[in-house]
């Protein structure tokens, strides 16, 4: 299969809940190992997108495929505050979720899936707190536990609603660079959604931004450029020598 | 000590109850147990009515065809385990697709369900003296008269039940725990979900069938909910929910046979008070690991 590849294709995809419709029509393709960011204001159907994407929601009307109909290993990091704190996983537990995706229902896991459990946990820093109750984390410590959980799911394409919101500057960072590490050594294709541009500028090459309804697509450079900002937000900026 | 000088003679006459009521406290806290985590516990106190509602209704129904000595033996349990079954089954699968389709809110739905559930009930069978008072001693826990069958089928239908829980409890959790995770790893979270309610529905159904409601929701929640208090892991809790189950039945069943109380209320008394004394002193730890 060549780099250059569709793994996500999304045609005249209509979603919303129940009978309210937020997003008609929409058109886009994303090929393997690019690294997307979506963007667009509180409710304008973000989150709504990349539900219906994963399957969690049903599409009102068009067509979700993955890997040019034949499908693919996909894994979802969702806003870690929409994990119920009532059930008493550790660390660990949550991350062994992952592998539900590759072993049969009930099936034990072997030694070399322990292994990988630990070696994904290390790899995003989760390591040290493995045993620890997940509901007690921080929420940069729990961002890195959901990452670590998609890993074991060996994903082709990783999709991520806010993984850094809530998280301090530091901790943004570090999983920020991860999720680079993994898109640009893995080649692991990434979509995210965020709201934060500076972390969006630094690690997508391609956004796509719904705004009022619509779905804008472009490159991030041309579609976070400062003029087109101001148009898309109405924002007037100041310039950097007032600053 | 009568009981335990009388649990080995051999004129010892409530085996039944007591082996019934060890696998009730053994078995059931597994159910709750998903019950509390997926937060349903109000679900798990209406579900047994709806569920004996089922009973009545199957019982009462000769007396619309003008029928007033109704069926007997085999033909009657047969008629209360289906009438169990399907309306255990309609109420938590209907409750459930509406919950997913977002109509109402939950508590107020669950909440008609159960009042009406009871009322209906005592309206079906004041007709039918026979089938109320067998109704009546069930509603109330009382499991003396129970025979070697009823143990038999119950232990057979609850055990398998709480194996396929059991063996399947990680897939249970994950679609219960993170349903859009499990959506995008492939797993078929409907059906995993409606799996799940159809075994706790059959659980509930199976148990209300042998003691009733109110022993039921006792042993399916309190024995969790004190657990709640002392563990912080899910083995943990699956493993002391269950130790607290058998030690609360069999306590129950102790103090019930020296006082020749009830057994259902009596079990179910026990573990409301394991309940509260965990809860207390649990507390009291907590503030001397602060300071």
């Amino acid at each position: 299969m060549s780099e250059s590849s569709t793994i996500l294709s999304v045609r005249a995809l209509s979603i919303g809940y129940g009978q309210k419709t937020l997003l008609e029509g929409l058109d886009f393709e994303i090929r393997r190992g690019e690294f997307v960011g979506i963007l667009g204001s509180n409710g304008s159907g973000k989150t709504t997108l990349v539900r219906t994407i994963i399957g969690s929601l049903r599409a009102q009307g068009g067509k979700v495929e993955f890997g040019e109909g034949k499908g693919c290993r996909k894994a979802y990091v969702p806003q870690r505050d929409s994990l119920d704190d009532g059930f008493l996983f550790s660390a660990r537990e949550v991350v062994e979720m992952g592998f539900y995706a590759r072993c049969r229902p009930g099936a034990p896991l072997s030694r070399e899936d322990r292994e990988e459990i630990v070696a994904a946990m290390q790899r995003t820093g989760c390591a040290s707190f493995a045993s620890s109750s997940y509901r007690e984390l921080s929420g940069g410590q729990k961002q890195r536990v959901l990452v670590a959980r998609a890993l074991v799911a060996r994903p082709e394409i990783l999709i991520l609603d806010e993984p850094t919101s809530g998280v301090d500057a530091a901790a943004a960072k570090a999983i920020g660079d991860l999720l680079l590490e993994l898109n640009q050594k893995d080649g692991v294709t990434i979509l995210m959604v965020n709201h934060d541009l500076e972390s969006m500028r630094r690690l997508s090459r391609r956004i796509l931004w719904i705004e009022n309804q619509k779905l804008l697509d472009g490159p991030t450079d041309s579609l976070l450029s400062k003029d087109r900002l101001e148009s898309l937000l109405s924002l007037t900026f100041e310039r950097e020598e007032n600053a | 000590m009568h009981f335990f000088q009388d649990l080995f003679n051999e004129g010892f006459l409530l085996w039944n109850s007591l082996i019934l009521c060890l696998l009730v406290g053994l078995l059931c806290p597994l159910f709750g147990a998903f019950l509390v985590l997926k937060r349903m516990v109000f679900m798990g106190v209406a579900l047994p009515h709806i569920s004996s509602a089922g009973i009545a209704f199957a019982l009462s129904m000769h007396v619309w065809y003008g029928d007033y000595e109704g069926a007997h033996g085999a033909d009657q349990r047969g008629l209360a385990i289906a009438g169990a079954v399907v309306f255990a089954l309609l109420a938590i699968l209907g409750v459930a697709w509406l919950e997913k389709r977002r109509r109402g809110q939950a508590d107020s739905r669950i909440g008609t369900l159960y009042v009406l559930a009871t009322a209906g009930s005592l309206l079906l069978l004041s007709k039918c003296q026979p089938a109320e008072r067998g109704w009546l001693s069930l509603f109330k826990g009382d499991i003396i008269a129970v025979s070697g069958g009823d143990v038999l089928l119950s232990g057979v239908v609850l055990g398998v039940l709480w194996l396929l829980l059991l063996i399947f409890r990680k897939d249970f959790y994950l679609v219960s725990y993170d349903p859009e995770m499990a959506a995008s790893i492939g797993k078929k979270v409907v059906l995993w979900e409606m799996l799940l309610h159809v075994i706790i529905g059959l659980s509930i159904a199976a148990s209300v069938f042998v003691v009733g409601p109110l022993i039921t929701f006792g042993f399916m929640v309190l024995p969790v909910m004190t657990a709640l208090t002392v563990v912080r892991s899910m083995g943990g809790l699956l493993l002391c929910s269950t130790v607290f189950g058998i030690v609360c039945a069999f306590v129950g069943f102790w103090l019930a046979y020296e006082q020749d109380l009830p057994i259902g209320p009596s079990g179910v008394s026990v573990a409301g008070g394991a309940l509260v004394l965990a809860a207390v002193m649990g507390g009291v730890v907590r503030r001397l690991w602060k300071k």
